[in-house]
């Protein structure tokens, strides 16, 4: 009998410690998945707009509410989108739930992170993804008038 | 067998049963790890590539905007740009190690990101897209609008140019004026003034003979010696200041870029010979009215590594010829009062009169090759191909 009590006790044991561990394991795993969910939805936008050039002179209007009809980085400024959707308009099925925004700031390559400036020249674009009002991806590019000149 | 043995062996299996549980479970978590730690470095690793890429952007921004940026210390363009988990860096390098030597030199740009764990370097090269101003194809474009153009109707026939006496009087620019064809074409910006005579050494005053204004005699500007009392200049640019009188150069032997400022006017007597130094710059900058008065031509005896015969390199040195060969700017009238034999270009702002025989031929070399102040769209391009990740 006190073998029986004290096999079980260990066995209990043990298992409380593993529920407890896959408890903890299971949290940090939705962390994780959440932070490389938003960092993959930030990502997936930076590098379109990457594409991009940093500001049209013709700016385009159109009653298309999709992004397509934005054609510059500028253009993003203000930019929010749930759930997330891909360059075509179709909801991300694995975002459902997410909320995407972007924010385009004009400012001076000599001050990037500072605040904004008629005329910098520099624009920097910082996306946020967020699930549940929790910012789970962030990411800060920049585009700049002289870098399209050179570079497209 | 005793039911003690048996007890025992029960604590054994179950201790084995569950260590071996355990490390199962331990495994499939850690292996779970991994597998994450893997998908968060890969989207560091893109993350940082974004980043490299935008500082070469925020590079460019910096060259436009900062006429000294090749003097920057390291070729240090942005120099630890801090931001969320990233880190940026961007250099500037070119191929002769020196980015100052030359401002037109083409240049790569280094950016250097790390965002998290991961760290990504890309390169990129960068040249000019430089064309020679239209006024640079034209041996004799001097009629002024008054504008800031010239009238191309002086250059219309085949080159050379040759006039014999007469030339443009300011009788004739009223003509020019009425007529309905004529085009006009854009001059070099006066600015250039500037950017010779602040890389020019000054040649001292008391090289001056005296006389009425400043007179140098024998004034010797070559790449073999220069008079005494005049400090070598490492790109043959030297500079008088006219004190705000008339300057009269007279037997000067010129190898490279003698600069006239602060004068009313510049009279340039016999024998006029010269040529650009090495790097093909203009042979004379004139702040004021330009007098040239030739008796024949002569020879300036000297000769360097002739590295210019590439395409788009500049090669003024033909050392057959023995007249000016070059450009001439002058910021004012020029009058050429007697025979000249030039290859080059006069460019001035203001009216232009030849007196006597006069031939200026058109030289294609500095059309491929245009100093400073004599090009138009200075604009940095990206050299196709030349955009690469660096794997360390």
């Amino acid at each position: 009998m006190v073998e029986a009590v004290l096999a079980a006790g260990i066995v209990g044991g043990l298992l409380v410690a593993a529920l407890t561990l896959v408890g903890s394991v299971a949290a940090e795993r939705r962390i994780a998945a959440e932070r490389n969910t938003g960092q993959m939805l930030v990502i997936a936008l930076a590098e379109e707009i990457a594409a991009l050039p940093a500001e049209n002179s013709v700016t385009i209007t159109t009653s298309d509410p999709g992004r397509a009809t934005l054609t510059d980085a500028r253009s993003f400024d203000g930019y929010t989108e749930s759930p997330p959707t891909d360059r075509a308009g179709v909801p991300i099925q694995s975002a459902l739930g997410w909320t995407r925004s972007v924010e385009v700031t004009e400012v001076t390559s000599a001050d990037p992170e500072g605040v904004e400036t008629a005329d910098g020249g520099v624009f920097r674009v910082r996306i946020t993804a967020q699930i549940n009002s929790r910012v789970a991806g962030e990411m800060t590019l920049f585009r700049s008038a002289a870098g399209d000149e050179a570079i497209q | 067998m005793s039911r003690r043995r048996t007890r025992g062996g029960v604590y054994v299996l179950v201790v084995v049963t569950s260590a071996v549980t355990m490390s199962i479970g331990a495994l499939a978590v850690m292996a779970a790890a991994s597998n994450r730690e893997m998908q968060e470095i890969e989207l560091e690793r893109r993350q940082a590539l974004s980043l490299a890429e935008s500082g070469i952007h925020l590079a460019l921004d910096v060259i436009e905007r900062d006429d000294a940026w090749r003097t920057r210390a390291g070729g240090r363009i942005i120099d630890s740009l801090s931001m969320e988990r990233g880190e940026l860096g961007v250099r500037a390098s070119d191929s002769d190690d020196d980015l100052a030597d030359d401002g037109s030199d083409a240049f790569t740009l280094t950016a250097t990101a790390s965002f998290g764990r991961a760290r990504q370097r890309v390169e990129a090269e960068f040249a000019y897209d430089v064309r020679p101003i239209e006024a640079i194809y034209y041996p004799f474009p001097i009629v002024s609008d008054g504008a800031g153009r010239i009238c191309a109707y002086t250059y219309l026939s085949p080159f050379p140019v040759c006039a014999g006496g007469g030339g443009f009087l300011e009788a004739d620019i009223a003509t020019l004026y009425s007529e309905p064809n004529i085009s006009w074409i854009d001059q070099p910006d006066p600015s250039l003034i500037e950017y010779y005579a602040s890389r020019a050494t000054p040649i001292p005053l008391s090289l001056s003979d005296g006389g009425l204004g400043e007179f140098y005699n024998n004034l010797e500007l070559t790449t073999s010696g220069v008079s005494t009392g005049v400090t070598p200049n490492p790109r043959h640019i030297y500079v008088i200041d006219g004190g705000g009188g008339d300057v009269e150069v007279v037997r000067l032997a010129l190898t490279g870029t003698l600069v006239v400022v602060n004068a009313r006017s510049l009279t340039w007597r016999r024998p006029v010979v010269a040529r650009p130094g090495p790097e093909g710059l203009p042979i004379m900058i004139a702040d004021c009215d330009l007098v040239i008065r030739s008796a024949g031509p002569d020879r300036i005896d000297e000769t360097w590594p002739d590295d210019d015969d590439t395409p788009g390199g500049t090669d003024f040195d033909d050392p057959t010829f023995d007249g000016v060969q070059g450009v001439i700017y002058a910021n004012g009238d020029v009058r050429i009062r007697q025979d000249l034999e030039m290859r080059g270009s006069i460019i001035a702002t203001g009216f232009g009169q030849i007196d006597d025989n006069v031939t200026i031929r058109h030289e294609a070399a500095y059309v491929e090759s245009p100093p400073p102040g004599f090009r138009v769209g200075d604009s940095v391009r990206h050299v196709e191909g030349s955009w690469r990740v660096v794997v360390d």
